[in-house]
């Protein structure tokens, strides 16, 4: 964009917003050209709307400027979702963080889009409830983006992700109109279900204002278990067979040796170091119930060679298990400098042959992969390390997602669970939609951005592959040299 | 099916016996079409458009009345034909059915895994799996299990242009693309026709418990339902019933109300759940009512649409469970009811009630249309 178009949008925005939140200034942009993926993108211009009338004041000067828009929340997208890759305004939601209101007789909350997520679950646990869906960067990450992305999370194998408990939005469209759809009812009418159109939408459809969640009593008891197993293929069957056996557990995970020493270095809450691979998972229930099921889940594992089963004695423990995994991520900063995460789903029943040919894949390249996952609904999470100062690296690394998303695909299922398409797999989406698939989304897409500024070079296949930046670090140079990897991991 | 030339209207004479099967409000089409797969679906469609013909969609002839009257209607596409269980995988609980397949039908095929589907629409035996897709419908299990929704993960459409396209998949989490899965939810057939449905299953609960309670007051009955909603334990379906509904359900009305009660779980979860029933009826005044469910009870329950009788009241309160599924219309709905102390809504049932698009709302008390 042009300096002086680039001024008069700026002057535009403070006009809407007040000067303090808007701003154009190349220093103070900076932030807003990356999220929790590699890539990188400047905006032309930031805004930090009040609320939602500001919302739909800024999409109005969007509109007449015809200018790109990207929403963008807690920025811990993992596929490049809030990059600015063609420019125009980034709308960032810092100050619209409010829970609205608490309906505690209907189970409904109305929040704004910053809230973040753990924190509304915090505000009703006193009250005996919660919003279910987890992300592990539920600390971070805001309700407004779960909806961008349709989140997932460890505990949504039983209740469902957030598409499951979102009843309405209101938001702002491209033409700066605000709208709202649904609302504090179940879905339950005839009609478009606009809602469920929406989440998942990664802001290319329209800007979320407004949120209306369902709310979840606390169930009375969670009971976590530990079943650590010998090597990977055997914990895949226990899944299947508990699954198959009736039993509704409210989260299986999965982690492999590596991603258990990672984790166990980092949260030192008491995972095996020799493990081939250990599965925990979590009944809530009552107390008898729980009881139950706990010993009969316990069973499976052993008839499935788990060498042994341990269940957490109390609360301190069951958190300190639920925060390894959650810090998983996090953890890898152990393993390698840099890690690059993926997200492909496959049918339950093919967990064990995937797992083995990404097994294949790490032997072949000699990039180690570790895998932390889903493993209830087959959300594989594989986790390719590498040091992105290493020349050519970055771009093997790529080429291994590729192919790990490929082989998903070939196995039924999809080339993402949870994190979205963004930016990252924009082209991978061709694994699993066609042409005619991707036109009818085309067309649905531009009935409500008929001129395609809402988050452009996201989720559509664009021919071009997405543009790939080096990572790099602000200030140059790595600090300290990386280990060498043998050091880190034994 | 004949084809003319591209312009002539697909499909044969709809014959005289067919008419009343496929009227629509009063609408009757003048060719119907049985496509035998996907292309011929598909093709139908693209002649339909370039001819200019108005098309509704039929599978098992259940919901044909919601919605508002069509403008236009020349043939009816209907599905019976594409009735097989395409795909089914128990462990990995998913299953791939075509559009025309019958709810029961599907039902019986998971039920051999001990799994099922777990919605419940009225008239199983004859609503199709895309019809019910279509539109939108649920049974009074709905707050226990969540809706049409929650269940479909991927589905495959014909559009006018003649184009198939799908969305989601075969895999219980996905966000690949569009959920074009919840705009076809509920569209009554109005951009596309539903060809194929990607559904999640479940394992069948362990243990299922009717109970019966007998109260003197319409209020008693709502709050002791009401009081179970903030359980933990929530029933699956909670069904109020006046003297007069409950005899056409087959209910012995010794009390003017009576609160039906399905309890549906892990056998430890169900035990527990009935002792806390007991202490919420006796805490609301209500006695447990010892006795045999008769036989039709929740099918009678779930089938309910206009009491024969019109002075008879049904009403089904659904409870959250901890998956925080809920029906808060209907919560402020019963209260209403109690609060005005009349007899209520006649067509009660709100999970067909709510499933009114604007030009047939607020229409309760008006004489209820019969489901074809
Ligand atoms: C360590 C780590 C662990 C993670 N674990 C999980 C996990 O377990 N499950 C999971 O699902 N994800 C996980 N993620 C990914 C990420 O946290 C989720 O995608 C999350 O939903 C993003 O929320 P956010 O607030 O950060 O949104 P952002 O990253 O800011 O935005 C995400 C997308 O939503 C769009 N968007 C944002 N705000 C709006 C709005 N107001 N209106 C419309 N569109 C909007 C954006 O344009 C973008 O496309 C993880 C990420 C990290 C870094």
């Amino acid at each position: 964009m042009e300096a002086a178009a680039r001024a008069r949008l700026g002057r535009r925005l403070q006009e809407a917003v007040g000067a303090r939140y808007a701003f154009v200034d190349p220093y103070e942009i900076r932030l807003y050209q990356y999220d929790a993926s590699p890539e990188t993108a400047l905006p032309d211009a930031v805004v930090i709307p009040g609320n939602a009338a500001e919302v739909a004041a800024v999409l109005r000067i969007c509109a007449d400027e015809a200018v790109p828009v990207v929403a963008r929340c807690g920025a811990t997208s993992l596929a490049g979702g809030t990059v600015p890759v063609e420019g125009g305004v980034v709308i960032t939601f810092p100050r619209m963080d409010r829970i609205l209101e608490l309906d505690l007789e209907n189970l409904r909350a109305v929040v704004e889009p910053g809230v973040v997520n753990l924190s509304l679950s915090q505000a009703l646990r006193p009250l005996g409830f919660y919003y279910v869906p987890d992300p592990s960067s539920q600390g971070a990450c805001t309700i407004g983006g779960n909806v961008g992305t349709n989140a997932g999370g460890p505990h949504t194998l039983l209740y469902g992700v957030t598409v499951n408990h979102v009843t309405g939005l209101e938001v702002a469209l491209p033409s700066g109109e605000l709208v709202q759809v649904g609302g504090r009812k179940a879905v339950e009418a005839t009609g478009y279900d606009l809602t469920g159109l929406l989440v998942g939408s990664e802001g290319t459809m329209a800007v979320v204002t407004k949120v209306w969640v369902k709310l979840t009593p606390v169930p009375p008891v969670s009971k976590t278990l530990l079943a650590i197993f010998t090597d990977l293929r055997s914990a895949s069957n226990a899944v299947s067979a508990i699954v198959k056996g009736g039993i509704l557990p409210a989260a299986i995970e999965m982690m492999d040796q590596l991603s258990i020493q990672a984790v166990e270095a980092a949260s030192h809450a008491g995972y095996p170091l020799d493990a081939g691979a250990v599965l925990l998972l979590e009944v809530d229930g009552i107390p008898e119930s729980a009881a139950e099921l706990t010993e009969r889940m316990g069973r499976i594992c052993r008839e499935h060679g788990a060498r042994e089963v341990r269940v957490a004695r109390d609360e301190a423990e069951r958190q300190a298990l639920w925060k390894g995994r959650k810090g998983a991520f996090s953890a890898m900063g152990r393993l390698a400098p840099d890690f690059y995460v993926m997200d492909g789903v496959v049918p339950r029943t093919r967990l064990p042959e995937v797992l083995d040919a990404i097994g294949a894949i790490s032997d072949r390249t000699g990039f180690k992969i570790c895998n932390v996952f889903h493993a209830g609904d087959g959300n594989l999470h594989p986790l390719v390390l590498f040091d992105a100062f290493k020349k050519g690296q970055y771009e093997a690394v790529l080429a291994i997602g590729d192919e790990i998303l490929k082989l998903c695909a070939d196995a039924g299922g999809s080339v993402t669970g949870e994190h979205g398409i963004g930016l990252e797999k924009r082209e991978n989406i061709r694994y699993v939609f066609d042409e005619d698939d991707l036109a009818v989304m085309e067309t649905v897409r531009r009935v409500f951005d008929p001129s395609g500024r809402m988050n452009p070079g996201k989720l559509f296949p664009t021919g071009r592959p997405a543009p790939r930046t080096e990572p790099q670090p602000p200030g140059g140079r790595r600090p300290a040299p990386a280990p060498a990897q043998d050091e880190v991991w034994v | 099916m004949t084809t003319g030339s591209t312009t002539s209207i697909p499909g044969r004479q709809v014959a005289a016996q067919e008419r009343q099967g496929l009227t629509v409000d009063g609408v009757i089409p003048s060719r119907v079409v049985h496509p035998q797969d996907l292309e011929e679906a598909a093709g139908t469609l693209r002649l339909c458009a370039q001819a200019g013909a108005g098309v509704v969609v039929v599978g098992g002839g259940t919901q044909l009345r919601l919605g508002a009257p069509p403008r236009r209607f020349d043939v009816a596409l209907v599905t019976d034909r594409l009735d097989r269980l395409l795909e089914y995988e128990p462990a990995d609980l998913t299953c791939r059915v075509q559009a025309g397949m019958k709810v029961e039908a599907l039902q019986a095929e998971l039920g051999r895994n001990g799994q099922w589907l777990p919605l419940d629409p009225p008239s199983p035996d004859r609503a199709t799996i895309g019809g019910m897709v279509a539109a939108n419908a649920c049974g009074p299990a709905r707050a226990r299990y969540g809706s049409v929704r929650d269940w479909v993960i991927g589905i495959t459409v014909a559009y006018p242009s003649g184009a198939i396209a799908r969305a989601g998949g075969r895999v219980v989490k996905n966000v690949a693309g569009y959920d074009l899965m919840k705009l076809h939810t509920g569209a009554l057939g109005t951009l596309g026709v539903i060809l194929e449905v990607n559904l999640k299953v479940q394992a069948r609960p362990e243990q299922s418990l009717t109970l019966q309670a007998g109260f003197d007051r319409a209020e008693q009955a709502a709050a002791c339902a009401l009081a179970l909603t903030r359980q933990y334990l929530q029933p699956a379906v909670a069904a109020a019933v006046d003297r007069r509904a409950g005899a056409s359900l087959g209910l012995d009305a010794e009390t003017p109300f009576t609160l039906a009660l399905r309890l549906e779980g892990y056998r430890t979860e169900v035990d527990a759940a009935a002792a806390l029933v007991e202490e919420a009826v006796v805490s609301h005044r209500g006695r447990m009512r010892a006795g045999e469910r008769p036989a039709e009870l929740w099918a009678g329950v779930r089938d309910w649409v206009a009491p024969q009788d019109p002075e008879a009241v049904v009403l089904a309160a659904w409870v959250p469970t901890p998956s925080g599924r809920t029906a808060p219309s209907w919560q402020s709905r019963l209260r209403a009811w109690c609060r005005s102390g009349q007899r209520g809504p006649r067509r009660a049932p709100c999970w067909r009630g709510c499933a009114r698009p604007p030009a047939r709302r607020g229409r309760w008390s008006s004489p209820a249309r019969r489901p074809s």
